[in-house]
């Protein structure tokens, strides 16, 4: 027993070194890491404005701010975070990359194959947040490796190949090396154009679902009219998902022609086509859309009624109708969705 | 077999029960404590301000509504609803549910934000005390504040949930503020998970004795009370060990009500917030988990370690220990209300890992400890042969109830670069050496009095003085 417990002390004492030990060390660390923001924070105290001058002004040039010691450009990092953070432009962009492309080729690249996924992460980061156009083939090229990058990792790598190349990221996005998701594909697609966008639909139906299913968000968004006749294709689409996406991007372009295309939604078992239908006849003449509106919004679903109201609202007269459904109806919930957008302005 | 030799036996026998299972929770603490430390290195040194600006984005970032339920909260709602309206978030709505408070608490918001009634169908999904009145403000369209008649707190979250318009809500104490990234991080799983995660919770931290403006964190420091600062140990620990890992292998039963979101669907489809139990937060977690069991679906409930919500700690030990028996009573009766799920392969790991642990080391830990602290005294009338057991008890004690808290301490500062200082890091540290021979023996004692709460069901939330965490309070 008095073996036991001698032992069980020693195990404590120690621990307690070995705890007292890193708390010494982690405080020396800690000590290291002041300093070393205190260096960043004094350079760019220091050249601010020259910095200044170079990235607001003209014709200063970027020579003397040439980077000679890894701590100079650790600070030019930072700066360049603050700077894209606060103010960014296309001309402060510009800068920034031409600045980078000469002196800073090297540490980036450096630390895009660092052994430290974070650091990668980092720098992935700073690549597409900085724009830095010219590391568009060291990116590209760790595709080409052996190495097995995190998801994290690999989607930034997409991401900066969306933004920084016009076709190679085709290929990419539609057969990725991990399985994506949507709200991965949606991060992808809000970085492209209408080229790309376009460029990346042109076989739609061979597209991974999930693909099909941000692409169609992606032109609500963007407003892309020009796509209207591949929705209403959709429209046709044997997938519940595709259907409701289609007719909410539908709503989104805000177009009031083909209206006999989506009438029949109205009536779907589906209380989602129904919401969508309410929302796409809210740029209706009333004429067209009142007989839709006025029977969707004693739907059984009160997301249906709510939007219902909401449409009728919106449309010309739209204040005399709603006043008819609160005076005439029979349907109690149909009148208080009425009446609550008599009080409500949001 | 004579009395004496059968007392001693007996005695000896507790006393190898005790040392059994004291070294069964050090061994599960430790690896907790390795899980812990082997995540935080994983993320140490990413820059998440970089991911933040990539994540603010209207599309593919879901509206929130944010659920505040305030009972008797003048002191400090203001700075929860500032640091709720300076949120970098594309869109999120508030609702204060003013839960029948009999202070000021309803006059001092729409005050404040220039509140006007207005009409509103509230889709009653779930079964709440009536809705008084709903106003909106003036200044900010996206704040609602909703009163009622009093139901208690999950009633309020109800309440929430019913007038809610957006498909995610994050449940938020009236007196705890947000860090402005907070919402986004606590976010982010479930984003990133593309919608497996229905449920996560962020770090709570105490910010008694911070500088507090507008709801905005401007100045970190260590308050001066010890009784705080032994809480903020106490949390630290809690969250770093304790919800990390069970987090890792999904089997995290606690998040806290102070700061967690869910998805609004499956909360509604285990009937939202139970009302006749005093730890709602834990017991929603736990319907959570029984329902993707039940329905076998692959979703995820995490703990997300980097946002942090700021809250006020109690700093006297009358409210301390109010708050320390409402804890353990809501705990045991969580368990006891999913009692069906402990030890059943069907739960998976929360079944058979997870409950069992809540059960033997976070609900019976106090009585065993506290037994183990009798057992101790009377070893020292029990002979020479005891003293020696009496001492290794009380050095595994102090492995247990220091050391750990040492280094749940030291990882927190290696795993936030800057944060705390130096000064103060030195101070928590020696302060967690003490921990074992005054503050958590209190806390035991205050814990059992929570299971005999429990035992015979009382339902009292019991009061705790606040003060209000922001300088511009009322």
């Amino acid at each position: 027993m008095d073996k036991i417990l001698l032992s069980l002390l020693l195990v404590i004492v120690v621990l307690l070194i070995i705890l007292f030990a890193l708390f010494f060390l982690l405080v020396f660390y800690r000590i290291q890491e002041v300093k070393r923001k205190e260096a960043i924070g004094n350079y760019i105290e220091d050249r601010q404005i020259d910095w200044y001058e170079y990235l607001f002004g003209d014709g200063f040039s970027h020579v003397a701010l040439k980077p000679h010691k890894n701590l100079e450009l650790e600070a030019i990092d930072e700066l360049f975070f603050r700077i894209i953070y606060n103010f960014s432009s296309d001309e402060i962009n510009d800068k920034v990359n031409a600045f980078a492309s000469l002196y800073m080729s090297d540490y980036y690249s450096k630390k895009l194959t660092s052994r430290s996924r974070e650091l990668r992460i980092n720098t992935l980061n700073k690549i597409s947040l900085f724009n830095l156009q010219f590391m568009l083939d060291p990116v590209s090229s760790l595709l080409e490796k052996k190495k097995k990058y995190s998801k994290t990792e690999l989607l930034l790598i997409y991401e900066v190949l969306g933004k920084f190349s016009r076709t190679d990221f085709v290929t990419h996005f539609v057969a990725p090396k991990i399985p994506l998701g949507e709200f991965d594909y949606k991060k992808l697609l809000m970085e492209l154009d209408e080229e790309q966008i376009n460029l990346l639909a042109e076989d739609f139906n061979v597209l991974p679902e999930l693909l099909q299913l941000t692409i169609i968000e992606i032109i609500g968004v963007h407003h892309y009219l020009d796509w209207l006749p591949l929705l209403h294709q959709c429209l046709d689409n044997p997938s519940q998902e595709i259907r409701i996406r289609a007719l909410k991007s539908i709503a989104e372009l805000e177009v009031a022609n083909s209206l006999e295309l989506y009438e029949s939604f109205s009536h779907s078992t589906i209380w989602e086509e129904r919401l969508m239908t309410a929302k796409i006849f809210r740029f209706a003449t009333t004429e067209e859309a009142l007989p839709i509106l006025e029977r969707l919004i004693k739907d059984p679903n009160y997301l249906v009624r709510a939007q219902a109201a909401k449409s009728i609202k919106s449309l010309k007269n739209g204040h005399q109708a709603l006043y008819t459904v609160i005076t005439m109806s029979t349907d109690e919930f149909a009148i208080d969705v009425a009446e609550e957008m008599f009080g409500k302005e949001y | 077999m004579n009395a004496p030799l059968i007392t001693s036996s007996f005695f000896g026998f507790v006393g190898y029960i005790l040392l059994v299972y004291m070294l069964a929770v050090i061994f599960s603490y430790s690896s907790m404590l390795l899980i812990a430390f082997i995540q935080l290195g994983k993320e140490r040194k990413l820059q998440k301000k970089l991911s933040d600006e990539g994540a603010v984005d209207f599309i593919y970032t879901q509206p929130v509504t944010i659920i505040v339920p305030a009972y008797n909260e003048q002191e400090g709602v203001l700075g929860n609803i500032y640091s709720l309206l300076a949120l970098q978030y594309p869109q999120f709505e508030i609702l204060v549910i003013n839960d029948g408070s009999i202070d000021n608490t309803e006059d001092v918001v729409i005050e404040h934000f220039n509140m006007k009634p207005i009409r509103k169908v509230v889709n009653q999904q779930l079964e709440t005390q009536p809705i008084e009145a709903i106003y909106q403000s003036d200044m900010h369209p996206n704040l609602l504040l909703i009163t009622k008649v009093n139901g208690g707190k999950a009633d309020a979250l109800n309440v929430g949930i019913n007038v809610s318009k957006y498909p995610y809500f994050c449940s938020i104490d009236g007196d705890s503020i947000l860090d402005s990234t907070s919402l986004l991080r606590v976010m982010k799983p479930i984003m990133e998970s593309n919608k497996e995660v229905i449920a996560t919770g962020g770090t709570v931290r105490i910010a008694n004795g911070y500088e507090i403006q507008m709801g905005q964190v401007v100045r970190e420091g260590l308050p001066s009370s010890t009784i705080v600062i032994m809480q903020i140990i106490e949390y630290m620990r809690a969250f770093l060990m304790g919800r990390m890992a069970l987090s890792k292998y999904n089997m995290v039963l606690i998040i806290s009500g102070a700061f967690s979101v869910f998805s609004k669907k499956w909360v509604l489809q285990v009937g939202g917030y139970t009302k006749n139990t005093v730890g709602e937060d834990m017991e929603l977690v736990v319907k959570l988990h029984e329902e993707i069991s039940d329905r076998k679906e692959d979703k995820e409930i995490v703990f997300t370690p980097d946002p942090v919500c700021w809250t006020e700690a109690p700093d006297n030990f009358k409210d301390l220990r109010t708050q320390r028996r409402r804890w353990h009573q809501g705990l045991a009766e969580s368990l006891w209300l999913h009692k069906k799920m402990a030890f059943n392969p069907k739960y998976g790991p929360v079944g058979l890992l997870s409950i069992p642990y809540f059960l033997f080391i976070e609900l019976l830990g106090p009585v065993i400890e506290l037994a183990g602290y009798a057992y101790m005294v009377l070893c020292l009338f029990m002979g020479e042969a005891y003293i020696v057991f009496a001492g290794i008890l009380g050095l595994l004690f102090i492995l247990y109830g220091s050391l750990f808290s040492m280094a749940s301490i030291l990882l927190e500062a290696w795993s936030r670069n800057t944060y705390p200082a130096v000064k103060d890091l030195f101070r928590l540290v020696m302060l967690s050496l003490t921990e074992v021979f005054w503050y958590r023996p209190l806390t035991l004692i205050w814990r059992t009095e929570g299971i005999s709460s429990a035992l015979r069901r009382k339902r009292e939330w019991g009061s705790i003085q606040r003060r209000g965490l922001s300088e511009d309070r009322e």
